[in-house]
């Protein structure tokens, strides 16, 4: 196609777009939701083509999707997916639109293996694929890495952009913004610190995940109240041709996935999981563990109504406790190096979620979703260390009972209880209109004792309202989606949010993507990695007598489908962090009184680019992404006001992940990352602060380290490989079981971590308190030895 | 805890070393992607994938008396397959061997027996199970061949089902380096050789009716060509005490004197620590008394972690948080032969544990469990 004819087109859909309201009345509708044939599962991101006039959608996150401007007359309605048999639907409209009844699909007869890992996530059509930075996540993909431990939460740190922040954290950071500006939404209902403390993983079983959509940057209106990302997880909603389920048995680490057919309309999922680490147990003498259960229940009352009731609940009881370990050390090495260390840590944390959801096709044009729901969150940790000093005189005066230690305590509590209601209206074939309203009503409860002093507490319950729109055009080869999303927190002024979406189909197979998007946050996480010795939660704090968070995101993006199976992408963006806040935790108690005293605004940004190559050939599928990046803040209490770099920066993030089908029944995977490291600051001086008990005569002192300059130095960089092997069980323990429970799968996953052990990466560095320079400090990895970990999966 | 770290003149120095580390590491990858990403490195070619034996049944014994209407081949498998094998390849990475005979095996099973239709007393055989499996022992290794195999009898116009003929044929080999392919063969035909025997054996009940039947033959309409064994049991002696998870799956006893080997987990408290350990091959040997009863004697090694009660005043070493323990149990089991129910076990438990520089510790005690056989 000629530049210039193509120029023509643009012009003439604008001028089309105008009038579209004024033609749309000879024009009709066709809607319904596209289910698997056997599991009757919604099928998420299928493609609905209409044969005769060269249009189409895609199924969105509950398998529904609508096609409007469909003239009288009969039509033919394609519908494939990735892994089922293209199925073809005539159809006559007549004087109306038409809600299909349930549009079943059947899988392939073909291997589940031969369905690469990339292939679902490939380039489609239309409605998904407007979202400019948004990467599907499946669960055979997250199946596939092999440190992911089949968790969502390490998954995503293989995507190019998302990074971890502290080495034993679960919390993440997205080109360059706050770990506490992620959303993680379950079916639509916000999680607040969807992780466990063990492991480092998330509070989700993977075995009821459906998909994610991971929308890294310039989301839509529909989304709001996080700076930076969106991840969205839809789960399961119960096979209905029978009992199906999956186990995965092991003695300390185990999880069972059930679903099954409620009488005739009805499905429902149970799930569960339970952690209990036997080796601090045995060596620490600590308690460690965690388990997380949901229930679902999907009635489907006719055609046009379906209801959904979900519950889930997590707990994790985290606690290290190294005075016991270090007695063994001493014992082990013969002297007594660690008898007057105590360290210990202890995280208690309880996540709770409910909803209620109501899908409802009032016409074939028109789709109302809603939803009520009840998330909460509660955190307690507690860290201490504690160093006994030998006897120290001072003038006249001699002192015993002199601790050097840190102690933090830090409570939080959230909960939200929220309605929202969504409808999406299909004006024509080239015009969607989606529009919303949210309320949410918030309680939040924080506390915090640093150093055995109190640094306030705050009780806060405000609400917030929340209106969004966004249009949808298509304009040959044009899509736009222009929205805008207001919202009123607290009784306090409205503030929009206008965003902008734009997918251009150029020749020759390219895509040009672009987004312009205003975001506001309102709950903010407190920062406590600089007092804590690992901060493994966010600690929401409501911007009461605050203006909200504030980023402006710009970002291009270029795909280039190289052959059906295999896509390049490079992306291009830019964040202006207008308004960041951040907690100084050092404050001198007499200046405060209230948490929200400790408050500190600032500014900064974030670019980068990022290149991705997924795609399969033959046997060998996967991808490979290369990150480039910068990130700064600056905050007037901090280095005078100067920029510096981020904490969590990583200038460069190469990401390989490869899955390698040898045999039907054999499969390896391998993954590697190299990372550079993150930004710290060098020591200059050590300030201690003292307390002294007159009561038990005992001395504490508190040292904190000052640097002259922040961030000034890098860590070194991580490099990690990991393997893993996925064989069909042939014979054992595990094939019996299988054959006994007539399985339809049985797999054997060999986990080979950390081949790069001879390298040792290090983590921390620990400043020491004498020395000379090249002792100064103590680097401390994770992983020095490599490790085997084995897994069973039986599908049944 | 303040952790920020890392002088400029650390990481300078680390970096440079850092930075051959990585060149080394980049070739090894690069080099593992190139050996993966070109077709002709698919790993079957490297490896056989398949072996071919030559069992065309056994032709010493002849079973012409017997006649077979027809053998029906019910596995999921090929008709010709008898094994899957894992075998290594670039001593690393397992890869499956399929074992397949020459000709089907239900081809195979039919030499020697007469097979024209005008037979007054006939057989129709089945197959079920018919695979070789290799088992791992604690000091050997043995090689099986499992075999479900229902028969019908056909008596003028009549059909009725007579039983299923279970086997667990173990094969001894000739000599310490015969082959696999020549062990299979061998293996099968020992095993076709049985069969031919326990057919005649039926097909002569016939005529005398004081004959025994074949002790691999169940008649019982109801039996199970594997049982799932789910035991919970508890122990205790002389300050000791302790309880037991134990699983693992059996096939349809044919003998009163058989071996099974289960996976036992098993917390133990006494004065001085808490334990759990686990054994994975704990070796039963059983001796049927009656259809309800049989006296069982297993022995156990089992790994486990310990958790010392009193740190200061053991002052246990990193070596002594993990034990290994020999353990034996003596019991009567009531347990009801090829029938699914409650199982119960009654008997004395001792155990032997080793823990790095201390005395080995001895325990001995009573022994209860209660099970379900699946």
């Amino acid at each position: 196609m000629s530049r210039k004819s193509y120029i023509k087109k643009i012009i003439c859909g604008i001028l089309l777009c105008i009038s579209t309201n004024y033609i749309s009345a000879q024009n009709f509708a066709v809607s319904g939701y596209l289910i698997d044939a056997d599991t009757k599962e919604t099928l998420i991101g299928a493609t609905v083509y209409l044969s005769d006039k060269g249009t189409g959608v895609i199924t969105d996150r509950y398998g529904y999707f609508q096609l409007a401007g469909i003239p009288k007359g009969e039509h033919l309605l394609r519908l494939s997916y990735v892994g089922y048999e293209t199925l073809e639907i005539k159809i006559e409209i007549k004087d109306k639109g038409i809600a299909l009844p349930d549009i079943e699909m059947k899988p392939q007869s073909v291997n589940i293996e031969e369905v690469t890992i990339a292939a679902s996530s490939i380039s489609k059509a239309a409605d998904r694929q407007i979202e400019t930075s948004m990467i599907e996540l499946t669960p055979q993909m997250i199946q596939s890495i092999p440190t992911a431990r089949n968790d969502v939460f390490s998954a995503i740190k293989f995507l190019p952009g998302i990074d971890r922040t502290e080495p034993f954290s679960p919390l993440f950071t997205v080109r360059g913004g706050d770990p506490g500006e992620n959303a993680v939404l379950l079916d639509g209902v916000m999680i607040y610190n969807p992780y466990h403390s063990s492991m480092s993983s998330g509070i989700f079983n993977t075995q009821t995940i459906k998909s994610v959509d991971m929308l890294v940057g310039g989301f839509g209106a529909e989304f709001g109240g996080r700076n930076s990302s969106v991840m969205y997880i839809s789960t399961k909603d119960g096979d209905r041709s029978g009992l199906h389920g999956e186990i995965e048995p092991s003695t300390f680490h185990s999880k069972a996935f059930f679903e099954f057919p409620v009488g005739d309309k009805g499905s429902a999922v149970i799930a569960g999981r339970y952690f209990f680490d036997i080796v601090p147990y045995f060596i620490m003498h600590t308690k460690s563990y965690f388990y997380d259960y949901n229930f679902s229940y999907t009635c489907r009352l006719n055609p046009r109504h379906r209801l959904t009731g979900k519950y889930f609940q997590a707990h994790d009881r985290n606690v290290i406790d190294m005075n016991t370990f270090y007695q063994y050390i001493d014992n082990t090495i013969g002297w007594n190096m660690y008898e007057d260390f105590s360290f210990i840590m202890t995280d208690k944390w309880t996540n709770r979620a409910a909803t209620l959801i109501h899908n409802w096709s009032l016409s074939p044009a028109v789709f109302i979703r809603s939803q009520i729901y009840y998330s909460s969150h509660s955190s307690r940790n507690i860290s201490n260390f504690d160093y006994r000093l030998p006897e120290v005189i001072d003038g006249d005066s001699t002192f015993t009972n002199i601790h050097l230690m840190t102690s933090s305590e830090f409570k939080n509590r959230i909960s939200d209880l929220s309605i929202k209601t969504r409808i999406n209206y299909s004006l024509a074939r080239f015009n969607t209109l989606t529009a919303g309203v949210e309320y949410n009503d918030y309680s939040f409860r924080n506390s915090a004792v640093i150093n055995l002093t109190s640094q306030g507490q705050l009780k806060h319950k405000p609400c917030q309202w929340s209106i969004f729109a966004e249009n949808k055009l298509e304009i040959g080869p044009l899509k736009l989606r222009p929205g805008v999303r207001s919202v009123n927190y607290d009784n306090k002024e409205w503030l929009h949010e206008p965003r902008v979406n734009l997918v251009l189909t150029l020749p020759d197979e390219f895509k040009l993507r672009s987004a312009w998007g205003l975001y506001h946050q309102y709950v903010i996480s407190m920062n406590t990695n600089e007092i804590e010795m690992n901060q493994s939660v966010d600690y929401y704090f409501p911007l009461t007598n605050y203006k909200p968070g504030k980023s402006v995101h710009y970002i291009v993006g270029l795909d280039k489908q190289l052959n059906p199976a295999t896509v390049i992408s490079l992306d291009l963006y830019y964040k202006d962090i207008q308004r960041v806040y951040t907690f100084d935790v050092n404050q001198a108690d007499t200046k405060v009184i209230t948490l929200s005293d400790k408050l500190q605004q600032g500014s900064g940004n974030a670019y980068g680019a990022e290149l991705i190559l997924k795609g399969s050939k033959n046997n060998l599928s996967g991808w490979c992404s290369y990150g480039l990046s910068w990130a700064n803040r600056q905050y007037p209490f901090i280095y005078n006001g100067r920029k510096y770099p981020y904490d969590y920066n990583r200038r460069h993030t190469l990401k390989i992940l490869a899955n390698y089908s040898l045999t039907k029944s054999l499969e390896y995977n391998v993954s590697f990352t190299y990372l550079s490291g993150i930004h710290r600051s060098i020591e200059q001086v050590r300030q201690d602060y003292y307390y002294y008990d007159p009561v038990s005569e005992e001395l504490s002192i508190f040292p904190i380290w000052i640097s002259n300059e922040k961030n000034n130095a890098r860590m070194p960089a991580l490099i990690n490989l990991d393997m893993s092997i996925k064989k069909r069980l042939r014979s054992g323990f595990g094939k019996y079981f299988s054959e006994l429970i007539q399985a339809k799968e049985s797999y054997m996953i060999v986990t080979l971590h950390n081949l790069t052990f001879f390298r040792r990466n290090v983590e921390y560095f620990f400043p020491l308190y004498s020395g000379s320079d090249d002792s100064r400090y103590l680097p401390i990895g994770t992983n020095y030895l490599p490790s085997v970990g084995f897994s069973y999966s039986i599908k049944f | 805890m303040n952790k920020n770290c890392c002088s400029k003149t650390w990481c300078q120095k680390y970096g440079s070393l850092q930075q051959i580390r990585n060149c080394r590491l980049l070739t090894c990858i690069i080099c593992t992607i190139l050996l993966f990403s070109h077709n002709d490195l698919y790993s079957q070619k490297f490896l056989n994938d398949t072996i071919n034996i030559d069992f065309k049944g056994d032709s010493i014994l002849s079973a012409g008396q017997v006649c077979i209407k027809g053998v029906i081949d019910n596995r999921d498998e090929t008709p010709d397959f008898v094994m899957y094998r894992t075998k290594k390849k670039f001593l690393i990475l397992p890869v499956d061997q399929e074992i397949l005979t020459i000709k089907p095996v239900s081809e195979a099973i039919l030499n020697g027996f007469r097979t024209n239709d005008n037979c007054n007393l006939s057989y129709t055989i089945h197959i079920n199970k018919f695979e070789i499996e290799k088992t791992q022992g604690r000091f050997s290794s043995s090689t099986f061949l499992v075999a479900d195999i229902p028969v019908y009898e056909h008596k003028n116009d009549s059909s009725h089902y007579l039983g299923t003929l279970y086997y667990d044929h173990q094969y001894h080999p000739l000599h310490k380096k015969e082959l696999f392919p020549e062990s299979a063969q061998n293996l099968l035909n020992n095993w076709h050789i049985a069969f031919k025997t326990d057919l005649i054996k039926l097909n002569t009940l016939q005529d005398n009716s004081d004959k025994e039947l074949p002790t691999n033959l169940i008649i019982a309409p109801n039996d199970k060509p594997l049982y799932l064994h789910v035991r919970t049991g508890a122990f205790a002696g002389r300050n000791w005490y302790g309880l037991q998870g134990e699983i693992f799956f059996s096939r349809p006893e044919t003998s009163n004197r058989y071996k099974t080997t289960s996976g036992i987990v098993r917390y133990q408290n006494n004065s001085d620590y808490e334990s759990i350990s686990i054994g994975r091959n704990s070796e039963h040997f059983t001796f049927r008394k009656n259809d309800n009863l049989s006296l069982d004697i297993d022995l156990n090694i089992l790994l486990g972690f310990l958790k010392w009660k009193d740190v200061k005043m053991h002052n246990p070493t990193l070596y002594q948080i993990i034990n290994a323990e020999v353990s034996s149990i003596q019991s009567i089991i009531l347990d009801r032969k090829n029938k699914q129910g409650f199982t119960f076990r009654v008997g004395t438990i001792e155990a032997l544990a080793y823990i790095y520089n201390k005395k080995l510790q001895f325990h001995a005690g009573g022994f209860l469990e209660f099970g379900y056989k699946f």
